[in-house]
């Protein structure tokens, strides 16, 4: 399958018109489009893509009254399955406190029915533009972390005490061993890890670490 | 409720004054009688001594009836007394005349005895003596017989001569003995030879010949010697206090001896008489009558007492009513009040005694009303039940009063007044009056939120397919773009629905919104302005109708503070039930295909006060037909088959929140009139909202709702 890897609005509506509507207006605008009648379909969709490891791409759009699974069900399900996508709401009849909850779990914007098309289409647009950021930083991120885990354990010491700016002799006293030894493995870690210096490799390992790497 | 501290200072003066209530000081109950006019109040407490004068007046007849017969006694012993003396005066005179008498003859006789005794011979016999004529004379008048006796005392004769020889001869002087025949008296001469004559007699016969028949009659007669032996006359008996008895000395005549006089019949005394039965009797029947008065005045007394406490609990028991009592004579004058019926309106009883009707507690706007319901209790029909009325106290405070008429009757089950207990409602009635209002904000309340719910599920159901319209027009306004289509006016056309369906939505939001309490958004607006707004959107429908609508707007109609989407809804929805109406109309329908003959509608604005604009809304339908506003606006009411029964409500619940009302009343053009006030712009109240009475002029021929401003709504947010 490869429309799994292509990013696509995700419209969950039990209303077939307003789905329908919904999936021309956008493909108007030149979105793909992917429509479900109900929170459980899409979350069949979304499992069977994760374990395809295609996982799904673009945002969800998601109504707030639904039988049987209501749009904030839905999202709770879809938090507890590690959802990356942006959550957008849409409400016939939006209210406040409806609104707070779901933005406080994340949900990326809330849209009351009847939207006017444009607003509708840019703020998806954006969602779209977000998402594919994330995207972006998430397969850099995977990137670094498949160099980090090449290096050797001895390498992935001397590493750590490089990223804290230690001299090699410090290191070499730390870890029992040759001043010349702490050398080679300091520059096979640099060009596993392609950097050119300690200060980048700092750089580089703070990173990986605010990532949750 | 009424405090004290409410009534005017006289009032509660007197109030203070006399907070117990006195025995003395009590009412008459008795006092509605139709001369008194007042309360008659006895005097003060009466003192000790007239108290038990009061108490022994019983006696007195007794006492004058003892007083009586006493004087009566004394009077009787006084008579007697002097008929006693005068008795005695009479016996003394006929003692004294008797004994002049006697003395008379015993002296005469003593002469013939002399005279015999110096004309007898010395020597005597008994034939000779005899035959002097002295002893004849004497004999025959007096004399028992004749002795003669010498001077040794030997018996020389005697005549009779049968007569018995005494024993012993008495002595020279008179003697006396009893012999035969009783008592004898002696006469003694000497003779002058030496010898003796004597001469026997009896005293009785003395007596017999002496003493005159009436004498007789009256008194016994008695001659006694000196120790008291009876000589002559009857036997003696007792003399006593009642028979006076007197002796007088019969010397010289007759030595020793006495004449008495005994009166025969014994006085009787006056208390031996019947006088004194009768008497007796008529104290006695005093006695007893003095007695029966007793126990009468007793009965009267107890009677006084029982109605004397009686009247003090009475006096105490309407002091402590909070109910007034009015007594009234048949002329309708208050001749009886109670504290609380002073306190009530606020008078003392001095002003309200004696007062005729009009009375000063009428309030002044229901006098005439006031003045028939008086004519009608006079007259005694006045509801048993009781009735209300509208009084004034008198610093001018409304008073709500019930009612209820009694008729009195004295003893004599004569009617001579009426007694109303009057019964303060004033308060009960505010409190109704607050429950009612209470009742309404809470109906409202739930209609709102029922309205509230059904709204949501319109938007929910609304929204759905005008989000479609709006995504549809969206993509074929944006496939037409990028197909390079050349006419830019379908374009725009697409793009405007998409526009109309937003702004669909935006009305059903608002009205959501507004019905799930959230504050109208006013702004200052043209009434112009929206009922212009209002008919273009009708247009189609009075076409179709054959309806000719016409708006009356008066000049110079100030700006009104609303939010104009909400009045153009209510003012269309009242143009609509109107247009519903009319088609409704019998005939209408049945010219099916024909254009219907076409009702009228007129708009009419106008300034209501200076701080309303109203706007009337009428037909000239079938009207109303009796129905009034509450059920009008009330939920899901619907005259039409098809109708929800929601435009109502929902337009009641927008003009209330707006401070102002919807009415519903009868047209002057044949049908019904709905109308609405709004408030205007410069006078719109913040807070508080305009009391109900304010909010708008009550039409005479409508139901009026009063406008009960949401809670929510009165405060900005």
């Amino acid at each position: 399958m490869t429309g799994a890897a292509v990013p696509a609005v995700h419209v969950v509506d039990d209303e077939a018109s307003v789905r329908d509507a919904i999936d021309f207006l956008l493909r108007m605008h030149e979105l793909a489009v992917r429509t479900y009648a109900s929170g459980p379909q899409l979350l069949a969709a979304f499992d069977a893509a994760a374990d395809a490891s295609a996982p799904l791409r673009g945002c969800l759009l998601l109504d707030v009254r639904m039988d049987p699974m209501s749009g904030l069900q839905l999202h709770d399900e879809l938090i507890a399955r590690d959802n990356a996508l942006p959550v957008l709401f849409l409400s016939g009849h939006g209210d406040i406190p409806m609104a707070v909850d779901a933005m406080s779990k994340g949900a990326l914007d809330f849209i009351e029915k009847p939207f006017r098309d444009e607003a509708l289409v840019e703020r998806l647009q954006r969602a779209l533009a977000l998402e594919a950021e994330r995207h972006a930083a998430r397969s850099a991120r995977l990137a670094v972390d498949a160099r980090f885990g090449a290096l050797s354990p001895r390498e992935t010491a001397v590493m750590e005490r490089v990223a804290t700016g230690k001299l090699n002799k410090v290191i070499a006293d730390e870890l029992h061993m040759a001043v010349r030894t702490v050398e080679v493995h300091r520059s096979r870690v640099f060009v596993k890890l392609g950097v050119r210096s300690a200060a980048e490799l700092a750089a580089l390992l703070a990173r990986q670490r605010a990532a949750g790497g | 409720m009424r405090r004290a501290d409410d009534l005017d200072p006289i009032v509660r003066a007197r109030a203070a004054r006399a907070p117990v209530p006195q025995p003395g000081a009590l009412p008459d109950p008795l006092a509605v009688a139709p001369a008194a006019t007042a309360p008659n109040r006895p005097g003060g407490p009466r003192t000790g001594a007239r108290a038990g004068l009061r108490r022994g007046a019983w006696a007195w007849p007794f006492a004058l009836a003892l007083l009586f017969a006493a004087g009566i006694a004394a009077w009787s012993q006084w008579r007697m007394l002097a008929e006693l003396e005068e008795e005695r005066r009479t016996l003394l005179a006929d003692a004294l005349t008797l004994e002049s008498r006697l003395s008379d003859v015993l002296l005469a006789e003593q002469r013939n005895l002399r005279q015999l005794a110096d004309a007898l011979p010395a020597q005597v016999n008994d034939e000779q003596l005899v035959r002097q004529p002295q002893v004849l004379q004497g004999l025959r008048r007096l004399w028992i017989s004749v002795l003669v006796l010498d001077s040794g005392n030997r018996v020389l004769a005697q005549a009779p001569a049968d007569a018995a020889r005494p024993e012993v001869l008495p002595g020279p002087t008179l003697s006396s003995g009893i012999d035969d025949g009783g008592i004898s008296a002696h006469l003694v001469r000497a003779t002058p030879s030496g010898g003796r004559v004597i001469v026997r007699f009896a005293p009785a016969t003395l007596l017999r010949q002496t003493v005159p028949w009436w004498l007789a009659q009256r008194y016994d007669v008695r001659m006694v010697d000196g120790l008291g032996q009876r000589l002559a006359g009857p036997v003696q008996t007792l003399p006593s206090r009642w028979r006076q008895t007197h002796q007088v000395s019969l010397e010289p005549a007759f030595n020793d001896t006495y004449l008495e006089l005994t009166a025969h019949e014994a006085h009787r005394p006056w208390w031996s008489t019947v006088l004194p039965l009768l008497m007796a009797l008529f104290v006695g029947l005093s006695a007893l009558a003095a007695l029966v008065l007793r126990r009468r005045l007793r009965q009267l007394a107890a009677a006084e007492s029982r109605w004397r406490t009686e009247a003090a609990w009475r006096g105490a028991i309407e002091d402590s009513l909070t109910v007034g009592l009015r007594g009234r004579d048949m002329d309708g004058r208050i001749v009886h009040v109670n504290r609380a019926f002073c306190d009530m309106v606020g008078r003392s009883p001095d002003e309200l005694l004696g007062a005729t009707p009009p009375f000063p507690y009428w309030a002044p706007d229901q006098m005439e009303v006031s003045m028939q319901r008086n004519q009608r209790t006079l007259a005694g029909h006045a509801p048993r039940e009781g009735y209300e009325a509208r009084w004034m106290t008198r610093d001018g405070r409304p008073l709500l009063v019930m009612i209820f008429e009694a008729p009195l009757v004295d003893a004599q089950g004569r009617q001579t007044g009426w007694m109303g207990s009057i019964i303060d409602i004033t308060a009960r009635r505010e409190a109704e009056e607050r429950e009612a209002r209470h009742a309404q904000l809470l109906a409202t309340q739930a209609r709102l939120s029922m309205l509230g719910e059904v709204a949501s599920a319109l938007a929910h159901q609304l929204n759905q397919p005008l989000a479609a319209i709006s995504g549809y027009a969206g993509g074929v306004a944006r496939s037409l773009q990028r197909a390079r289509f050349d006419q830019p006016e379908v374009i725009e056309a697409v793009r405007r629905l998409g526009e109309q369906a937003g702004e669909a939505g935006r009305i059903v939001q608002r009205i959501r919104a507004f019905v799930t309490r959230r504050a109208p958004q006013r702004e200052r607006c043209e009434v112009a302005g929206i009922v212009s707004r209002a008919t273009a959107l009708l247009h189609r429908d009075l076409a179709a109708g054959h309806v000719e609508l016409r708006s009356d707007l008066a000049d110079g109609l100030p700006a009104v503070m609303v939010d104009p989407v909400l009045i153009e809804q209510v003012l269309i929805n009242l143009v609509r039930n109107a247009l519903d109406a009319l088609s409704a109309r019998p005939g209408a329908a049945s010219r099916g295909m024909a254009p219907p003959a076409g009702g009228r509608i007129r708009i009419r604005a106008r300034t209501a006060g200076q701080r309303f604009v109203r706007v009337d809304v009428d037909d000239d339908g079938p009207g109303l037909q009796g129905v009034d506003i509450q059920s009008l606006s009330a939920p899901f009411f619907s005259t039409k088959s098809d109708g929800m029964g929601m435009g109502l409500a929902i337009s009641r619940s927008v003009i209330e929140a707006h401070y102002g009302a919807l009415e519903a009343g009868a047209s002057e053009l044949g049908g019904a009139r709905l109308s609405f006030t709004l408030p205007v712009a410069d006078a719109v109240p913040v807070a508080p909202p305009p009391s109900a009475g304010e909010a708008a002029p009550t039409p005479a021929s409508g139901s009026q709702v009063d406008a009960q401003p949401q809670p929510e709504a009165e405060v900005p947010r």
